[in-house]
């Protein structure tokens, strides 16, 4: 597994530049913004999976490298595996990097150290996990153009919904439960006790996701011709 | 005899193309080429060995394994040039090769810098900024430094001026001196293969129409040209196509020497080249 990664990592590592450059934006704005920590927990689950998983896909279509990348010796659920690792890989050490680089200049300790908490890093995991397990098979199926249209798209129903939550005259509309549900899901986790049991929960169901997201990508991946 | 590929009744159907129950295989040691016209399916067939593309049905064998089951450990002895190389094209050779090499047990380091020194391609180059011929020769280098049993090639002349092919050509020829490697090569240049093929298949519209040795098909495949009404009288042996021509008829055998024993006097034979059997075999008309 380990040449998988380093191929993955040779082949990205111009992206790897460009990642750590928009980490060093990224937090000098949420220290110039004063994003609550809670928001910049919620935006790095999402902005670290999909930069992580949908850029190395997008350089592996720009190239059309899939042809080499499936050429070599191994079998196409390693070569999952191996991208699910790299991304996981990418997104842990994107964590660490903008936390260590933030500790330079952030004024404020207490804030970067939520960041470290068991129950935040576990909480990152998991949307992250929930998000990865939307992307990656995504991408494998419909390629980063399919990415940006699923995306658009779901910017586009999410308008859609919230126009139609506020417009409509009945207040237990669907949508509107639908888009507090979850509001009220990710406000149970974050306000949650991180006792034993529930950082277990955590932990276990981001395996669990983790799991899905890698026999439905190998599902798909190897189904695909190139 | 050891067959280094074996393919049974493969089949893959596309919207527009299907394979048809494709059926050959490839003696240990020998050189195939895989002609056909552009479209014919070629490279379907060539990727299918790689598992690139899935197949419908039928079986396909790598040294007598199946090309699936041990698709790790087949693919660890074949070297694979691509008809458009499909390399991270930001990356430096020697970056391209060091996350490639740790892939094949057999990779000879030595080797792959005598042969990016023979081919002139520097190390340090990003791929992006080499010619298309040079972007072939880095492939191929990459196919030949691991001690590859098998060397897929798909279209590796195509695009190439005279001087590359030649030497690409020679490249191959000095492969084959051990003769322990297999090598399918896929090509419309029906000239490359004249040189260094021992076994010639001929695909066309996803069927495989013969196969054959080169030495069979150049010395017992001729045309026949002659009167319009040929076919009218005479039984031609071999027949395999016929084209009506502003003078009369021109005839594909396979058996020109057969044909020759009942000819009229006024026609006249010659030996058919690759070129000219390909030509009639994609364009001539049938004959039950």
């Amino acid at each position: 597994m380990l040449k998988h990664i380093r191929r993955e990592l040779i082949f990205n590592q111009t992206q790897l530049y460009i990642f750590a450059g928009y980490m060093i934006v990224f937090w000098i704005w949420i220290d110039w913004q004063d994003i609550p920590f809670r928001m910049s927990l919620l935006f790095l689950s999402f902005v670290l999976p999909l930069f992580c998983a949908a850029s190395i896909q997008a350089r592996e279509e720009k190239f059309k490298a899939w042809t080499l990348n499936c050429s070599l010796p191994t079998n196409r659920k390693t070569l999952v595996l191996a991208r699910l690792i790299t991304s996981w890989s990418l997104i842990f050490a994107a964590f660490v990097f903008g936390l260590l680089f933030s500790a330079l200049f952030q004024e404020n300790p207490a804030f970067l150290s939520q960041f470290l908490e068991p129950k935040s890093i576990l909480i990152f995991l998991l949307l992250s996990s929930l998000f990865l397990a939307f992307l990656l098979p995504f991408v494998i199926r419909f390629g980063i153009s399919g990415v940006i249209i699923g995306l658009v798209a779901l910017q586009v129903l999410g308008v859609i919904t919230l126009l139609l939550a506020q417009t409509s005259s009945n207040k237990d509309n669907i949508l509107r439960s639908f888009l507090h549900s979850i509001i009220n899901t990710v406000k149970f986790f974050l306000d949650h006790d991180p006792t034993p049991g529930f950082l277990l929960l955590l932990f276990f169901s981001a395996a669990a996701v983790n799991i899905f997201t890698f026999k439905f990508s190998q599902f798909l991946f190897a189904r695909r011709d190139f | 005899m050891e067959y280094a590929v074996e393919i049974e009744n493969l089949r893959k159907e596309f919207k527009g193309f299907t394979l048809k129950d494709v059926s050959f295989r490839i003696p240990k040691g020998y050189v195939m080429g895989l002609i056909g016209p552009n479209g014919a399916g070629k490279t379907t067939l060539i990727k299918m060995i790689m598992n690139l593309i899935r197949k419908n049905s039928g079986r396909i064998f790598v040294f007598g394994k199946d090309h699936i089951q041990h698709e790790a450990e087949i693919k660890s002895q074949i070297g694979f040039v691509y008809d458009v190389p499909c390399f991270y094209e930001d990356l430096k050779l020697k970056k391209l090769a060091s996350a490639i090499a740790p892939f094949y047990p057999k990779w000879n380091q030595e080797l792959f810098l005598k042969l990016m020194n023979e081919f002139e391609l520097p190390l340090g180059k990003k791929f992006k900024k080499l010619s298309h011929g040079m972007k072939m020769k880095f492939s191929l280098c990459l196919a030949l430094s691991h001690d590859a049993d098998l060397i897929l090639m798909d279209e590796p002349t195509s695009g190439l001026d005279p001087v590359f092919r030649q030497e690409l050509l020679a490249q191959l020829s000095q492969i084959m001196l051990d003769e322990e490697k297999t090598v399918l090569f896929s090509t419309h240049i029906t000239s490359d293969l004249e040189r260094i093929a021992d076994y010639i298949t001929f695909i066309n519209n996803g069927e495989i129409l013969f196969s054959s040795t080169l030495d069979d098909i150049l010395g017992k495949w001729g045309i026949i040209k002659a009167g319009k009404d040929l076919l009218e009288k005479k039984d031609i042996p071999g027949i395999m196509r016929s084209q009506k021509t502003e003078y009369g008829i021109e005839i594909l055998t396979s058996n020109i020497k057969k044909a020759q024993t009942i000819l009229p006097p006024d026609s006249i034979t010659e030996k058919a080249s690759l070129e000219d059997i390909m030509y009639f075999m994609s364009k001539g008309d049938k004959h039950a």
